[in-house]
């Protein structure tokens, strides 16, 4: 992964803007783009904001509500509390999770979040020899598998197959938001660790190199390992698809839970061009400010399409889903012929590079 | 973009006729089995060369980008997904008939396959990933319903290409990790640790028994660079020869690393880069095959297709962005961005210019060559 380059020559010119940014403040409308400069904004800008201003807020919402499904398990188990209130709050966690996660940058990368507590498909068969195991604390879960634990092990043990209170499955429930929980608090930590600390410039191009790649992973993890695949695996062995988050029905609401946090980190949305390093810049607002405007339109143009084609999708009918693949297809397509290059960012083992 | 200056233009055609072809290949049609990327779209397909242009025969869209292909005795062809890869397809050309294989969670393909055996021994072999452990693997399917039989370990991390030479299987580990539900981000590099392994694919005294293929692990070589990512072999007589992908931090170092090493029986070493920088390979050989008494690879960022014969060293001739290269009896075929090529050996000194267009067609890192689709 090459770093981002250029940023030196613009120095002197990036101070000058930001100056004129700040003081300017949300007056500095970017939708008037074609008469109001939009800042310059150095790599390390784009993340420190992005880090400060997005990633670190949804670490505190994810962890507050895993801390919320610890009580929640716990009294469903101990019979005070209705399996719907259990629920609840498993698809109020998996909401901040996947905010969180539709984009997965630095710790979730560095601890492998993602594998550690979303593992998916997860696999019934462990979920039942670990239960049978009787775990009891965080130690007994390390000998047991990522595809049974997490929060897809959660939903089967919810929804597919409740676990009663008082049964050791219950009880193995609770390790399990125990865990989750363990895994929010260590990421909370380390974005807001990130947050806080001054971005010098070869962080801020290495992680906005990351950036740019995750994005154009996140867009491909949704059209075909979530999207397209269960449906092609399903065709060609004769059944009904696999869609992740089928048991709790959530699995349209999760497509679009991760298609907007990937459209609003490519697209402007809101009045005015953040301050450097003060909020998170999108692709187009990062573009526009390096006076790429014709690129930023035909990007904003194809991000307009895709928005309109993922609007409403959900598992069933072919067509709709057919032309939300096809249209995140061309989204990664031009984010990759076009968008990394001008940004002087190579997308590591890209669709543009061999193996 | 590569600058051509005289000098180098005449660096190149001074070594020894490359640019030429085997006078019969303008001539003769071939049959090649590829993948390749239109646009968004992706397709394998097997396209006949008439020496004028290519066409497309037959082929099918795939759901994601291809890496290796295999062309069956049979006539029907593999393909399987580019790593980290959910996807092996067995394709009927004739039929137009897909027999699709899904990759469980838990472990990826790394992009190649390769056949050993014959008739009911015969195994489909490919490289893949194991999540929780990140280590190499060798599948052993069952060569008619692609059924996983046995995994062994590759012996490293990043498994990708494949030969049998000696009657064992030489499979290049890569070296780099990387993390499947993050998309393809490298990790660590400066833990890389790329190696050639031998595994034994018989028993002690050299039999297989039923289709019991052994993959004991017999021997492995390391390159003293470990920034040098091995991923590809070729076999010519006694040679094994392995391409090159370096992935040093330094774009510089990264240019002018080697493309090729050579395995002599007991050691792995690189093959040093021509003297000449506009002859220097840019870091990246994407495919490689054997001529004459050497091996071409395709050196893609340099543009370059570049044979190496201990009697002659490096000669090369451009070809933008070149990727696949297919092995003929005494040529080959390089696929470039938009064109492709052929490269005769030295001995034939034609003029005839072995090129012609892919069409709108971005073929894929391998081909090969294989028989036209028969009738259904």
């Amino acid at each position: 992964m090459s770093a981002v380059r250029g940023a030196v020559l613009h120095k002197a010119v990036c101070i000058a803007i930001a100056a004129l940014a700040s003081m300017a403040g949300p007056a500095l409308a970017q939708s008037d783009h074609a008469r109001v400069a939009v800042p310059y904004y150095r790599p390390a800008d784009a993340m420190q904001g992005l880090y400060r201003g997005q990633l670190a807020p949804r670490a505190r919402a994810f962890e507050q509500q895993a801390q919320a499904l610890q009580p929640a398990l716990r009294d469903y188990c101990a019979n005070t509390q209705p399996l719907a209130a259990a629920r609840q709050q498993w698809l109020a966690t998996l909401d901040a999770w996947e905010r969180l996660a539709a984009l997965p940058l630095g710790p979730l990368i560095e601890r492998r979040s993602l594998r550690q507590i979303d593992f998916q498909p997860t696999r019934p068969e462990l979920i039942i020899k670990a239960i049978a195991r009787q775990p009891a604390q965080a130690a007994d879960l390390e000998r047991i598998g990522t595809p049974a634990r997490g929060l897809p092990a959660l939903e089967w043990l919810l929804w597919t197959r409740p676990a009663a209170p008082g049964a050791p499955a219950c009880d193995y429930a609770r390790l399990l938001a125990d865990d989750l929980l363990r895994e929010a608090q260590a990421l909370r930590s380390a974005f807001d660790r990130a947050a806080a600390e001054d971005w010098d410039e070869t962080r801020g191009d290495t992680a906005f190199a990351e950036f740019i790649n995750q994005w154009v992973g996140g867009v491909e993890r949704l059209r075909w390992v979530q999207i397209d695949k269960p449906r092609r695996e399903a065709a060609s062995r004769g059944r009904a698809p696999a869609y992740t988050r089928q048991a709790s029905g959530q699995t349209a609401a999760s497509w679009a839970r991760q298609w907007q946090v990937l459209h609003d980190a490519a697209v402007f949305r809101g009045a005015a061009a953040p301050v450097p390093g003060e909020a998170a810049v999108s692709i187009e607002t990062y573009l526009r400010g390096r006076g790429l405007n014709p690129l930023a339109d035909r990007w904003l143009l194809q991000l307009q399409r895709s928005q309109a084609a993922m609007q409403s999708i959900k598992p069933g009918p072919a067509r709709p889903l057919d032309a939300a693949v096809r249209s995140l297809a061309r989204t990664k397509a031009l984010a990759e012929s076009d968008i990394a290059p001008a940004l002087e960012v190579s997308i590591g083992f890209s669709d543009a590079d061999g193996d | 973009m590569t600058v051509w200056t005289r000098r180098r233009w005449l660096a190149l055609t001074a070594l020894n006729a490359l640019p030429t072809m085997a006078a019969r290949a303008a001539h003769e049609a071939i049959t090649l089995l590829a993948s390749w990327q239109q646009g968004e779209r992706y397709f394998a397909g097997l396209l006949r060369w008439d020496g004028q242009r290519l066409h497309s025969r037959a082929q099918v869209e795939l759901p994601t980008r291809a890496h290796g292909v295999w062309a069956e005795a049979d006539g029907r062809a593999l393909v399987v997904a580019r790593r980290p890869g959910d996807w092996l397809l067995r394709w009927d050309p004739a039929r137009g008939h897909c027999d699709w294989d899904w990759q469980p969670a838990g472990e990826t393909l790394n992009g190649h396959m390769l056949s050993v055996g014959q008739g009911g021994q015969r195994r489909l072999l490919t490289t893949a990933t194991d999540h929780d452990t990140g280590q190499g693997l060798v599948q052993v399917r069952d060569a008619a319903t692609l059924a996983v039989r046995a995994r062994w370990a590759s012996g490293g991390c990043d498994p990708h290409a494949m030969a049998v030479h000696q009657g064992r299987l030489w499979v290049a580990n890569g070296g780099i990790r990387t993390r499947p539900e993050t998309g393809r981000a490298k990790l660590d590099l400066v833990d890389m640790d790329s190696s050639l392994v031998a595994l034994d694919l018989n028993d002690e005294r050299g039999h297989a028994r039923a289709g019991q293929f052994q993959g004991h692990l017999h021997g492995q070589w390391r390159l003293h660079d470990p920034r040098l990512s091995l991923r590809h072999i070729a076999v010519n007589g006694d040679q094994l020869a392995v391409a090159i992908q370096a992935q040093h931090d330094d774009p510089q170092q990264r240019a002018q690393a080697p493309l090729l090493a050579l395995f002599d029986g007991a050691r792995l070493q690189p093959v040093p880069m021509p003297g000449d920088p506009s002859l220097r390979g840019g870091g990246y050989a994407g495919d490689i095959a054997a001529l004459g008494r050497g091996f071409v690879v395709s050196a893609t960022r340099g543009g370059l297709l570049m044979h190496w014969q201990a009697s002659t060293g490096w000669q090369a001739v451009p070809l933008a962005e070149v990727s696949a290269l297919a092995a003929l009896p005494a040529s080959l075929v390089g696929a470039g961005r938009d064109r492709l090529r052929w490269l005769g050996e030295a001995r034939d000194k034609t003029k005839a210019e072995g090129e012609a267009s892919t069409g709108r067609r971005r073929i894929d890192n391998h081909w090969v060559v294989t028989a036209p689709p028969r009738a259904a």
